[in-house]
């Protein structure tokens, strides 16, 4: 008897995503669910879950620019929020002002924060550690200050009509026609994202994160990655701001806050960091029990006041985070990694 | 014991009058050193003597107040590590955890570093260069592994590995860099008797092809059987240099060693 899995022939086969025929059945089968998906909920009258589903896809996009600064190079920053903003105000800007066309303007403002990303990080690659987290939390700061005081960021109020794509004609107005562009941007960018792993690029991310000091010795010049960890990141974040813009058609300060860069490092750490698929789960995971206690605390399910079933499931979602760290510290990707090795090895031990 | 007759090599490392001190307490006190192409060349002496501290100024960790060092006859002193990298020059860490979350695989991978020029735009899309990089790197690698018997290790993470193994992975990884100057940091220490012939082979079989060796080792027995010279420091300086048998019968490197 021969332990299942399969023998890979070729170097070109195993580096490549998709591994046999079986995995792209299952692969097409999945992305047909997900077409289907919003048809379901709207012939159920569910279209607020159509919502949360395009606001779960934009979040993905942002969280995976976190997974390669944070995840995969170990650079902690509590700026992300900061990156997605400017990606925000950037398109809003560059539509509202300028009356450029919705791509070149989400383009211009993604690159353009990229660039923001470098300058930013030039301070923070010659720290370690919390350093560079005080340093991106200051840039949060002054960004939010930035943005605040002057006159064509609309100042608190921000801005507001943004105008939303249109692909071959079509504009991309509703829900359900935002569902199919976010889920193909994300697509995109989730193949983006594991080709960075597989690649120079992102093997010199992950030995900057394991040990800098030594990975100096294999020619990666250290400071040089650290900034291109940042720039790329930035890249998603900015991505995601501006779409998250068009889509809700309104930027303003509350909307990109602290909290939410604290909690996408919190995604990451509870999908795995480093891992492509570790961070998609992170952020279905986190957005799905927050969603689900929320629609539980604000209907009469349960026969209490509705201040205390809102606390109550606020403090259910900071257990559920609390056990989950502390029984899968190396993330949920772990639990699948572990299934798939036993999978391949059986009927032998495990 | 290899006759060092045999090999007769220009200088392909050269150090002159080199002073290296931390807050006034002297590391390397004045060292001279040569290492020529092609030979194996071991550098010994007593714990605080500043053997690592000499590594560390080869591959540009640490910058000597004082002194020149050139390779190749080029001057390397006042390049960075990852320069002195790209120059040919690699190394291997006393601690072999350095990358403790990365396969074999990864590390061996990430070793070819120097020798491809993928950009993050060509990473980003995967196509063209970066696959064909890609295939070309893991040729190389998987010739590396043969070399270095470290089949099983491909898709073992450096944490589950055990120490002897961390140690095997860590020299395949100064090798997949296909440089012509190896420094290996004391790749005995800890390791049983068969493991020890193992690297003992593999530096023997690096020596066959053409690789000049500077081998730094507290293992007396392995030291003596396969190096064509010995390099003694001893507070800082060299004490003395010759083949193994003159080192064996020196006087002095007995008192070094014992404190006398």
């Amino acid at each position: 008897m021969r332990a299942r899995g399969r023998r890979k022939t070729s170097y070109a086969a195993d580096i490549a995503v998709i591994h046999s025929g079986r995995q792209w059945l299952t692969l097409a089968v999945f992305i047909g669910l997900l077409v289907v998906l919003p048809l379901v909920l709207n012939a159920t009258h569910n279209l607020n879950w159509v919502t949360f589903l395009n606001f779960t896809l934009i979040i993905i996009i942002a969280v995976l620019g976190l997974n390669v600064t944070t995840g995969m190079t170990g650079q902690v920053s509590l700026g992300h929020s900061a990156f997605i903003m400017l990606g925000g105000y950037g398109l809003a800007m560059l539509t509202l002002k300028a009356d450029w066309p919705f791509w070149a303007a989400l383009a211009v403002s993604t690159l353009v924060t990229g660039l923001i990303a470098l300058i930013v990080a030039i301070p923070a690659i010659r720290l370690k550690g919390f350093y560079v987290a005080v340093v991106t939390l200051a840039f949060f700061y002054i960004a939010q200050y930035v943005i605040r005081n002057l006159d064509i960021t609309g100042g608190t109020f921000g801005l507001i009509g943004i105008p939303s794509p249109s692909i071959a004609g079509m504009s991309i107005k509703g829900d359900v026609r935002w569902y199919y562009l976010l889920l193909a941007l994300t697509i995109l960018c989730v193949l983006v994202s594991v080709n960075i792993t597989r690649s120079r690029l992102g093997r010199s991310f992950l030995a900057v994160r394991d040990n800098d000091v030594a990975t100096a010795a294999l020619g990666v010049n250290v400071p040089l990655t650290k900034l291109r960890a940042f720039f790329v990141g930035s890249l998603f974040a900015a991505l995601a701001g501006g779409l998250w813009a068009s889509y809700v058609s309104v930027v303003r300060l509350d909307q990109f806050t602290i909290w939410d860069s604290i909690w996408y490092l919190g995604m990451i750490v509870i999908g795995g960091a480093g891992s492509t698929a570790g961070a998609i789960m992170g952020v279905i995971f986190l957005r799905l029990i927050s969603q689900i206690l929320h629609v539980i605390g604000t209907s009469d399910l349960i026969p209490l006041s509705s201040t205390v079933t809102i606390y109550s499931t606020q403090i259910i979602y900071g257990l559920v985070i609390i056990l989950f760290i502390t029984l899968k510290p190396m993330g949920m990707i772990s639990i699948w990694q572990k299934f798939k090795i036993n999978y391949k090895r059986w009927p032998f031990g495990v | 014991m290899i006759d060092s007759n045999e090999v007769t090599g220009a200088n392909i490392l050269k150090g002159e009058d080199i002073h290296l001190s931390f807050d006034g307490v002297k590391a390397l006190d004045g060292l001279d050193f040569s290492v020529k192409a092609g030979r194996i060349v071991s550098v010994i002496g007593p714990n605080g003597a500043g053997k690592t501290c000499l590594i560390n100024c080869i591959t540009g960790y640490y910058r000597p107040q004082q002194g020149r060092i050139t390779f190749n006859r080029q001057d390397i002193l006042h390049q960075r590590p990852h320069q002195i990298a790209r120059l040919g020059i690699s190394r291997t860490f006393q601690d072999p955890t350095t990358y403790p979350s990365m396969t074999a695989l990864d590390i061996l991978m990430a070793g070819r570093y120097i020798h491809t020029r993928a950009t993050i735009l060509d990473a980003m899309l995967f196509f063209g260069r970066s696959r064909r990089e890609e295939l070309e790197s893991r040729q190389i690698v998987e010739e590396i592994i043969q070399f270095t018997q470290i089949e099983e290790l491909r898709k073992v993470p450096v944490a589950a590995m055990s120490f002897g193994q961390r140690k095997q992975v860590e020299i395949a990884r100064a090798l997949v860099m296909q440089p012509t100057l190896i420094i290996l940091d004391e790749p005995m220490s800890g390791l049983d008797e068969v493991m020890k012939e193992i690297i003992t082979d593999l530096i023997l079989n690096m020596f066959d092809r053409g690789m000049t060796i500077v081998l730094i080792e507290h293992d007396a027995q392995v030291v003596m059987e396969i190096s064509h010279s010995i390099i003694v420091l001893d507070n800082g300086r060299r004490l003395t240099e010759g083949t193994p048998r003159e080192i064996s019968l020196d006087k002095r490197v007995a008192e070094a060693y014992l404190g006398l």
